[in-house]
């Protein structure tokens, strides 16, 4: 009998084992998103605003290129295109530009542009301080949107990055309630 | 004894690749026609023949100890069970070869990665089932799919040469000219693979991933859709045209004319 | 296997049908394991079949490209987690408290039910089939957003995984702790047989990843149905994270498939070699590392998703990293063969059949590490190969040699010899004439799950099509000569093989019900 106590022992300590792993996997999804953050692991760029006085001093020299690129899945129902293709920037400086929303159905695109950057390590040092993506985008019907854009660069981008591409994807909403 | 055979075969076949490789190309990685295209298959090449040389020396080792060392023979079996020094030298000698390894092939990754001084940008985006092309910075978009009929496919005809392996529109790119890939996705994951280019990267939604190239010889090169994404992922073909400079232009600027005057019909 | 029934009579328990559903003896449920991985190996292999004969010749000729991907994903499921995993239980279930001097399992009622959710969970897989929508058909990695796709199935394949997971974990636990508090007086840890040991590391292994592949699938079961959005860019998820955590998974899952099959080999070369095993306590480690290793190279699956650069080389430098105690293991064996007196009675034709094969899926292993390689090999028949290798010839092989091994000491009775060498020498053709071409169209540019092919490619498939029909036919032997085995033949002694060394050895052929109800005496 004293066996059997210690076996049972032995097996709730293998299924706190087997529990703790199973909430691991879940606090995965927390982990990687701060790993993402910090190491720009899957160019996910941060959603957060930036604060703008940051930005202001210390201009670099160095230029780089940044281009704009879009994606929307039904490209009849929505143009969504960037007003410019590339621009020459420098680190610390802060920059605008535009992406243009043209709904061309009878009614209304609600939805929300996902922010990508490539190469992924610039993720962390392109910072968004205004941008259209950080909220859901209600477009009317035929109405043209001007759907402005201010960043920065991080003076810590690495040198060896000279073109970063930063990709904004569209996603309409289907009449579900928002999603996280 | 079939597996000596097997190895035997395999061997000279190797031999055979690596001392004149024409002929014999459909059975080994290509080489493709790029600088690391090259590079990927030399590294192919020699971890490969690292391998055959472990393979020699153990199973070498291993044959004849069943060769010799049968009961049948009369022996009596030894008693040893142990020894430090052989065990410490077969955990240090593959080590000291898996970093020889290593190294070249950290090298050859790193100028991978490499992207910069891109002259061409194009954005590829995965549909299910074909693949969109844009040259970035220039009107110029189009799809490219399958073009292999469907009765080849069912077998109602005889299959031509490139079947399945053929577009409607190819992806016309230069040569000598850094082109850089920005790769998408409009819904599953899809792989945007070409072998002789050594290019193969995921197609992801939402999220945007790059790989360059600089193609050294004007050719037509295939490749295939490289993640599964559905049911016709064995149905989507990549085709890819490199000419030179000039002809690139002159495609290109009519492209776009093209594409202007297309624009300006519907406008209208 | 089932023939302790003759020789039990005089113990109380039901007959018939609900002998085997309430038994908690531990030989009972290590006979219905294995019959399970066996029913379950001829359907995998069925599927198998359909895949081969689609491919026999370029052209879509016999199945829907969409049943050919069901076809894909079910057979993956069905070898890993309805062949290889219960036949490795049920070897564990049937030898590990002979082995370590135990009466049974720690835990015999949870080891009724964690075979027994077995069947339930594969019925409600196999069930899918006929489902509108069809079988799960994204491949057995479950890669959203394709896997979100899935018609009526998708819930019924979640739970079905649930269910595998939950019997794997409970099993687990159960070995764990039959290992840990059953072993006879004197049978310290470091005297376990390896079999034993490999095993006790396979199960710390399951408890560690079954719960994430639980989890990762029951994320997407939230996303396709709750809303939520872990894996999906539009709400602010990934489809890259689910490959993190599928992989944080699978690669473990592939030593589960393999460690066990170290145990097994390392228990037959020496008895046949007359000889002890080289190197135990290096084998010991060799394994522990090999494990603790396997959970820092999940990503060389996904070299291809665009990662940084930092992290292609840290998972290159890991992966190949793995390969050094995965050597140790072939020269420790190499070495036990060397200077031995041995003999080639079929266990032996697998075991060695599986240290070659073995090996050649290792050294493809190994190339597939080198990143920039692995760019052109990734997601082609060159893939296949490898985990064919050392899947089949490996832990196949391993399982065939574990049943030649120990079917005398379960039955009584001895297989006859020739047959079981004529069923390893065609096993062992056919595996290759199925496998090695596979590395060849591979290399030449054809991808892994597709149902037609260009032109280039046709010559290899055929002769892979061809290898495959001929295994399949052949493992129809293994089948007979386990029944015919079963029912008579000539009565083995105690000790079975000359060379044979362990406590399974002291019992007689077939053992008694209860095993040991005195602990033995260990030297
Ligand atoms: C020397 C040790 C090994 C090394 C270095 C190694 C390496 C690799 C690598 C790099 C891949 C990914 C290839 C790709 O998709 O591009 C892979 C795939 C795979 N390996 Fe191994 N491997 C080893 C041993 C094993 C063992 C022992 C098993 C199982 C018994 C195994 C089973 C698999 C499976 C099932 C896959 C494919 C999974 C899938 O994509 O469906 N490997 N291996
Ligand atoms: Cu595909
Ligand atoms: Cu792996």
């Amino acid at each position: 009998m004293k066996e059997k106590k210690l076996n049972i022992k032995t097996a709730k300590k293998l299924i706190f084992i087997c529990f703790s792993m199973f909430l691991f996997s879940f606090a995965l999804i927390p982990l990687y998103n701060v790993i993402c953050d910090v190491t720009g692991l899957n160019g996910n760029t941060s959603n957060l605003k930036e604060k703008v006085d940051s930005y202001t001093e210390s201009v670099s020299s160095k230029k780089l290129n940044i281009q704009f690129i879009s994606h929307q899945p039904n490209n009849k129902k929505l143009t969504f295109k960037p007003s410019e293709f590339e621009m020459e920037v420098s680190p610390g400086k802060i920059y605008s530009t535009m992406y243009l929303a043209t709904n061309n159905t009878s009614s209304n695109i609600v939805g929300q542009a996902v922010p990508s950057v490539s190469p992924n390590e610039a993720s962390k040092y392109l910072k968004k301080i205004e941008c259209f993506c950080f909220e859901e985008q209600t477009f009317k019907p035929g109405e043209v949107t001007n759907l402005p854009l201010y960043f920065a660069i991080d003076e810590k981008m690495p040198k060896r990055i000279k073109t970063v591409t930063l990709s904004y994807s569209f996603f309409e909403i289907m009449n579900v309630s928002k999603k996280n | 004894m079939f597996l000596i055979k097997n190895l035997i075969l395999f061997i000279t076949l190797m031999a055979n690749f690596s001392l004149a490789n024409a002929g014999w190309l459909d059975l080994n990685m290509t080489e493709g026609v790029t600088d690391i295209s090259q590079e990927v298959f030399g590294l192919h090449m020699l971890i490969l023949w690292i391998c055959v040389v472990i393979g020699v020396l153990v199973f070498g080792a291993m044959f004849w100890s069943i060769l010799m060392h049968r009961k049948s023979k009369g022996v009596t079996p030894a008693t040893f069970h142990e020894s430090t020094s052989l065990e410490f030298l077969w955990t240090i000698v593959p080590f000291v070869i898996l970093i020889g390894m290593a190294v070249p092939a950290t090298k050859t990754l790193i100028k991978m990665y490499d992207h910069s001084d891109s002259e061409i940008h194009i954005k590829i985006t995965g549909y299910q089932w074909l693949w969109q092309y844009e040259y970035l910075n220039t009107n110029v978009s189009f799809y490219s799919k399958l073009s292999t009929p469907y009765d080849e496919i069912y077998n109602k005809s005889t299959k031509n040469v490139n079947y399945l392996q053929e577009v409607d529109k190819e992806l016309i790119v230069p040569v000598n000219k850094k082109i850089r890939f920005l790769l998408t996705s409009n819904d599953v994951l899809h792989a945007w693979w070409v072998p002789d280019l050594a290019l193969k990267k995921d197609a992801i939604p939402g999220y945007i991933n790059e790989m360059s190239v600089v193609i050294n010889e004007p050719g037509i090169y295939r490749g295939r859709c490289a993640e599964l994404c559905g049911r016709h992922h064995g149905f989507m073909p990549i085709v890819i045209k490199a000419v030179e400079e000039k002809e690139y232009e002159e495609w290109l600027a009519n492209a776009e004319k093209a594409k202007t005057s297309d624009v300006a019909k519907i406008n209208k | 296997m089932s023939s302790v029934v003759k020789d039990t009579h005089h113990d109380e328990h039901p007959s018939g049908i609900m002998r085997w559903i309430t038994t908690t003896n531990h030989k009972d449920i290590g006979t219905l394991y294995l019959w399970f991985a066996m029913i379950m190996f001829f359907i995998g292999g069925l599927m198998a079949l359909v895949i081969r004969s689609e491919l026999f010749q370029p052209g879509l000729q016999f199945v829907d490209p969409q049943f050919f991907n069901s076809m894909t994903t079910m057979h993956a499921l069905v070898m890993i987690f309805g062949v290889v995993m219960p036949a490795f239980t049920g070897l564990a279930n049937w030898m590990i408290p002979i082995m370590i001097g135990g009466p049974d399992m720690a835990l015999p009622r949870m080891n009724n039910w964690s075979f027994w959710i077995m069947p339930f969970a594969f019925s409600m897989l196999l069930s899918t089939l006929w489902m509108d929508g069809g079988a799960p058909a994204g491949g057995w990695t479950l890669y959203p957003p394709l896997s979100l796709q899935t018609g009526d199935a998708f819930p019924f394949l979640i739970f079905a995984i649930h269910f595998m997971g939950l019997s794997s974990i409970m099993g687990a636990i159960n070995i764990v702790a039959t290992i840990l508090n059953m072993r006879a007086p004197g049978m310290t840890l470091m005297k376990m047989p390896l079999f034993v040991w490999t095993w006790l590391i396979t199960a710390f292994l399951l408890i560690a990843v079954m719960p994430v592949l639980a989890g990762g699938v029951t994320m997407l079961l939230t996303d396709k149905f709750f809303g939520t959005s872990f894996f999906n860019a539009a709400g602010g998820g990934d489809p890259v994270m689910f490959q993190h955590i599928f992989w944080f998974f699978g690669h473990p899952e592939v030593y589960i498939l393999i460690l066990p099959s170290f145990g097994v080999v390392s228990a037959i070369i020496p008895t046949f070699a007359r000889k002890p095993l080289f190197g135990y306590s290096s084998m010991v480690y060799a394994t522990a590392s090999i494990a603790f290793l396997s959970f820092i190279v999940w990503a060389h699956h996904m070299f291809t998703v665009g990662m940084p650069l930092a992290g292609e080389v840290f998972f290159m430098f890991a992966t190949m990293l793995i390969a050094v105690p995965t050597g140790v293991k072939v020269f420790n064996w190499v070495t036990t063969m060397w200077k031995g007196a041995m003999t080639f009675e079929t266990p032996m034709l697998f075991a060695i059949g599986f240290i070659v094969m073995f090996t050649i899926g290792g050294f493809s292993g190994l190339m597939l590490a080198i990143t920039p390689a692995d760019f052109q090999y990734h997601d082609t028949y060159f893939v296949v190969a490898h985990f064919h290798y050392v899947l089949v010839p490996g832990s196949i092989f391993a399982i065939m040699a574990a049943c030649y091994f120990w079917l005398p000491k379960w039955t009584g009775n001895m297989y006859p010899e020739t047959l079981g060498k004529i069923h390893f020498w065609l096993s062992t053709f056919f595996v290759n004439l199925t496998f090695f071409p596979m590395h060849f169209v591979g290399l030449a540019g054809m991808p892994r799950r597709i149902p037609d092919y260009s032109l280039q490619f046709a010559d290899y498939n055929m002769i892979a099509s061809i290898g495959a029909f001929g295994f399949g036919f052949a493992q129809l032997i293994f089948l007979y000569l386990i029944i015919k085995t079963i029912k008579g033949g000539s009565k083995a002694t105690d000790q079975v093989w000359e060379g044979a060394e362990g406590l399974e050895w002291t019992l007689s052929s077939p053992p008694p019900y209860h095993s040991f109800s005195t602990p033995p005496v260990i030297k």
